[in-house]
């Protein structure tokens, strides 16, 4: 098995991080393990130590069951370590983190401009803003023509759409994405991964990304983190080379092809060992 | 700039012990309030804060159940209840199975009945009565149609919804390996609607014990509606309140049952998969 590699540190340095001012990272997970069960007979994750700066798009990949999905959710405040902490810079009075989920969770009871509005809706944005906003993203994530359909008329793309303009209304300082396109077809999961790199370039977010699809790791993130098969431990952390703002026919380079290959190579292993 | 702390909470520290501890609360909690609610009745029955001639003492009560159970009395009224909601039930559920299912199968019948049985649907079932006492005279007979009547609505109406709510994909299964007929019915069909049907199973055991008890209330001489009546009309509030204890005590056993039946019996059913792994 490869062991980990310090790049998270070497990265900091590289960005000036630890000369300049010691700022704390914006997300650090700080040796966490996670144990289910009443005797903690399953161990998801074993000894993490994670750190995320400020702006940064950070993929977490890993074969099923990894609990790379464990983590984010950690991140979002809906799983707790066993032992460790997971620590958040939070700037802001608004919303620290927001979450898009894989099977979208948006409310099949709302339209697509309620369901958008509900979370401003309840942390009183006054009326006029909130209407503005959701038809801004609305707008921009090509929604408009849907502002009063059910979610149960929507495609799988589009119902995604409305789940990710949901989560970017409150304007999260952290936007959490736990395999938001898995459930998507080909086509259309690369149009949203399109849309997505063209969303982050707006306001350089900090996102966590979680996925099992590596191509779509590399296309997105500045950082690629491989997990390892449970018990989840990091042992990988790439920083991918390709410039900002990063055009989608990266896809097709050489560099791209060989990065994705160095990486598979040391997931592989991990993969067949967690289907044994 | 504030840090947020995700820490492990008392749960992740000691799982082992959070789940015992909430299961001895749990205990500790579901016996001791109404324990509590007696002891206070109790005491307030004896020092005259209530009315004991209305809100007997709890001691007084169960001693005058055990005089009841002495007699036979109080065993004779519940077999005559139990033995008409049983009977009832079972005609109400098989009706209710099979109509709900040929609703839910057939859009012919369910184009010539729903109409007609959803208008009857909201008749208070203890309406029928004089109708039932008129044609069938008195005996156990309006009793146990009556039941049944009740039962039978609100099983109908749970099958046939369950039936629509069946994902299409099983049923595209169940057409592609040419599972038909009274197979299709045992092995896509009556499993795909059995956890709704224990959901309507249980309302209904509400709805047939409601009914029983009504029913004695205005006619027949045993059961346990007979005797808290019969109770009042005497000015005996002791034995009233046996029987009401008694009818409470029935419901909740047969509804601890119908629980049991399901864990065993759908175990896939959402909220059992739920319950499990907590």
């Amino acid at each position: 098995m490869a062991t980990r590699q310090p790049v998270s540190t070497a990265l900091a340095a590289e960005y000036g991080g630890l000369d300049a001012a010691p700022r704390p990272p914006k997300i650090s997970v700080e040796a966490v393990t996670k144990l289910y069960g009443r005797k903690g007979e399953v161990r998801a994750l074993e000894n993490v130590d994670l750190e995320i700066n400020e702006g940064e798009f950070v993929c977490l990949v890993g074969p099923s069951g990894c609990g790379k999905s464990t983590l984010l959710r950690m991140i979002a405040d809906l799983h707790y370590p066993t032992s460790g902490s997971v620590k958040i810079q939070a700037s802001g009075p608004g919303l620290t983190t927001a979450m898009v989920f894989q099977n979208y969770s948006i409310f099949p009871w709302k339209t697509v401009a309620e369901n958008i509005g509900l979370p401003l809706e309840v942390n009183g944005t006054p009326k006029a803003e909130r209407v503005d906003r959701v038809a801004a993203l609305m707008d921009r994530m090509n929604l408009s023509d849907f502002a009063d359909a059910l979610p149960s008329a929507l495609s799988g793309g589009m119902a995604q759409r409305v789940s990710i303009a949901r989560a970017l209304a409150v304007q999260p300082e952290i936007l959490l994405m736990d395999e938001p396109f898995a459930a998507l077809d080909a086509q259309m999961r690369r149009i949203l991964q399109d849309e997505l790199l063209s969303i982050w370039q707006e306001d350089q977010r900090t996102v966590v990304f979680v996925t099992h699809s590596l191509e779509e790791a590399i296309l997105l993130g500045d950082r690629v983190v491989v997990m390892s098969a449970r018990p989840g431990k990091i042992i990988g952390d790439y920083r991918i080379p390709f410039e900002r703002p990063r055009r989608p026919e990266v896809r097709g380079t050489k560099e791209f092809a060989e990065l994705e290959q160095e990486i598979w190579s040391q997931m592989r292993g991990e993969v067949e060992r967690a289907n044994k | 700039m504030k840090t947020i702390a995700i820490e492990p909470r008392p749960i992740e520290l000691d799982p082992d012990g959070f789940a015992r501890r909430r299961k001895r609360n749990n205990v500790i909690l579901g016996l001791g309030t109404p324990l509590m609610l007696l002891l206070l009745w109790e005491v307030s029955a004896r020092v005259g804060i209530v009315d004991a001639r209305f809100f007997p003492a709890p001691t007084t009560i169960f001693e005058e159940a055990g005089k009841m159970v002495a007699s036979g009395l109080l065993f004779s009224d519940v077999w005559a209840t139990l033995r008409a909601l049983l009977i009832g039930y079972a005609l109400g559920f098989i009706a209710g199975v099979a109509t709900g299912t040929l609703l839910g199968l057939s859009r012919v019948a369910r184009a010539a009945l729903e109409p007609m049985l959803s208008a009857i649907y909201t008749i208070p079932k203890l309406a029928i009565l004089p109708l039932l006492l008129l044609i069938f005279g008195l005996g156990e007979l309006p009793k146990i149609l009556l039941i049944a009547l009740g039962v039978f609505f609100v099983i109908w109406v749970t099958v046939l919804e369950a039936i629509e709510d069946i994902q299409p994909t099983y049923t595209e299964a169940a057409h592609i390996f040419h599972i038909n007929g009274i197979q299709r019915f045992r092995h896509i069909l009556l499993p795909a609607i059995l956890p709704m049907l224990f959901t309507g199973i249980r309302i209904a055991l509400g709805t047939s014990v409601l009914i029983a008890v009504g029913t004695e209330f205005v006619s027949g001489d045993e059961g346990i509606g007979y005797r808290i009546w019969h109770s009042w009309s005497l000015f005996q509030a002791d034995q009233m309140y046996v029987g009401i204890v008694t009818v409470a005590l029935l419901g909740f056993l047969l509804t601890a049952v119908v629980k049991f039946l399901a864990s065993k019996l759908a175990p896939w059913a959402p909220r059992e998969t739920r319950r499990a792994a907590s």
